[in-house]
């Protein structure tokens, strides 16, 4: 699909034009008169509490054409280019090599390694045999701990990588549960392989993986932070220092019918971090009308900074005390 | 007036500066809120929702060159909650999930704009984002809150159903990563 072809379709949508200025007078009068009547401003701003994703998934990773390498360690680092964490653990080989093969349709399909730092899960596999559709469209699409519904989001796709006899796929995820076991298995299921397909969603895996992860030395300081507002407020428990990654955990409570809390992270020298984050709920309970969340905020990495500022902030803009978290 | 200035003016408070900024992207708003609700009755609402909560808003926005951006989220969220409170009016028995159902008839007669409509939310606002916004990939993961990745896997899913209902003459490759 081109953007122009888009751009021109929308442009022959025809615009009510005095009806949409009518719209816009109405709606800021609306608002104006509400201002008036705002204390506190929140309750007034029903919005809905939209969950946020929780499972960020590498799309793959480019192979590099075996010329001359010359050692493991930039190999390796050139395999995971698109995962910092897998990357920086690699480089220091502490990621877990695996052989487990599981076999459907012609097809094998083999975990070949896997990580465990911090919050954060990395898998990596091969596909080998016979795969239906274009080389560089290829898909892997998978489901993690059994569909558990109380995961936020527990299905995805996958972008899979040529590579020399067959594919290359690679995931990353949060850990989605409050607990963080020494010792674990990430229940791992591909469900298909090839060209996308609607049916997917309804099928049962047919590749089926319990693969063991066991968790890298990570460190875990309390925070004892509140940023508050009104109706609204965020206790920050703990920070979670993994060997290439970092989380927050934290508890939102907010009212029932509440506006969608975020959190926007920056570093020490005020630049905002993102890309890989992950905001995952990990609880949630109500009490009287009032939602109370446990969520953990996981970042790929560790950033080179001496402290984090989060910025919560809230869907209609306003925003609640900056907390700086020391790292 | 420039925008900049109309931006200024609108952050201190002044309604009839903000009143002219929306003015200013009218076509725009109804045009993205239309993508959301598939009619004009709906699109009116959500630029009327948006309108007031932008409103509220506007002396929280720090950034004064995001206006635009900051608008947009603002209506995406409106979309949302038009789009949830019609789900609830419309009988169980009568919605469609065309998702599911790769093999639905309807799909022959759709043009892009309908389409679309029948996307799932977050795809469609990938899709919306990306093609009419023209905005980058990271943009788009922090206006909806999620990785790069997602946005590039909702891009690709959202494509690959357009291409589905509209039979795959508007399919021409074009590379998001």
């Amino acid at each position: 699909m081109k953007k122009k072809m888009f751009h021109e379709s929308v442009d022959q949508l025809e615009v009510p034009e005095d009806e949409v200025l009518k719209a816009i007078k109405a709606g800021v009068s609306k608002g104006n008169k509400m201002k008036a009547k705002q204390k506190p401003r929140f309750k007034v701003i029903g919005a809905s509490v939209a969950a946020a994703a929780v499972l960020f998934v590498a799309s793959g990773f480019m192979v590099p054409t075996v010329g001359n390498v010359m050692a493991d360690i930039p190999f390796l680092a050139k395999l995971y280019e698109h995962d910092k964490v897998a990357e920086n653990l690699a480089t220091q080989q502490l990621i877990t090599e695996l052989n487990e093969k599981a076999v459907s349709d012609g097809i094998d399909v083999s975990v070949i390694d896997a990580y465990y730092d911090g919050a954060i899960i990395g898998v990596t596999f091969d596909v080998k045999g016979e795969v239906k559709g274009d080389e560089d469209e290829m898909y892997a699409f998978y489901e993690i701990f059994d569909r558990d519904p109380n995961i936020e989001e527990t299905m995805e796709l996958v972008k899979l990588l040529p590579i020399e006899g067959g594919y290359k796929g690679h995931i990353q995820l949060s850990y989605p549960r409050a607990e963080l076991p020494a010792e674990t298995t990430l229940p791992f299921n591909i469900i298909g392989i090839g060209e996308i397909n609607d049916n997917w969603k309804d099928e049962q895996g047919k590749w089926n993986f319990d693969v063991p992860i066991k968790q890298l030395p990570f460190e875990t300081a309390p925070l004892g932070k509140v940023s508050e507002h009104g109706d609204y407020k965020i206790t920050f428990e703990k920070l979670i220092t993994g060997n290439s990654s970092i989380a927050i955990e934290y508890t939102l409570s907010y009212p029932e019918d509440g506006e969608r809390v975020m959190l926007n992270l920056f570093d020490d020298k005020g630049k905002q971090m993102i890309g890989g984050t992950s905001d995952a709920k990990l609880e949630r309970k109500v009490e009287d009308g009032t939602v109370l969340e446990k969520r953990r905020i996981t970042l790929p990495m560790v950033p080179e900074s001496d402290f984090i500022e989060v910025q919560p902030s809230m869907d209609s803009g306003e925003e609640l005390d900056a907390v700086k978290i020391n790292l | 007036m420039k925008e900049a200035i109309l931006v200024k003016k609108a952050v201190k408070g002044n309604t009839k500066a903000f009143e002219k900024l929306l003015v200013l992207h009218s076509d725009r708003l109804y045009r993205t809120a239309y993508l959301y609700a598939g009619n004009r009755e709906d699109a009116l609402d959500i630029v009327q929702e948006t309108s007031c909560k932008a409103y509220l808003a506007i002396g929280q926005l720090k950034n004064e060159d995001y206006f635009l951006t900051w608008l947009t989220r603002i209506l995406i969220h409106c979309a949302y909650d038009v789009l949830k409170k019609r789900k609830k009016e419309i009988p169980v028995e009568k919605q469609v999930d065309l998702t599911s159902n790769s093999d639905h008839k309807l799909a022959e007669n759709l043009d892009l704009m309908e389409a679309i409509t029948l996307l799932k939310a977050q795809h469609r606002t990938a899709i919306i984002l990306f093609y009419y916004h023209d905005l980058p990939i990271s943009e788009i993961a922090r206006m909806m809150v999620i990785p790069e990745n997602t946005v590039k896997t909702y891009l690709q899913r959202g494509r690959k159903e357009l291409k589905n209902r509209l039979g795959g003459e508007h399919d021409e490759k074009e590379n998001v990563s």
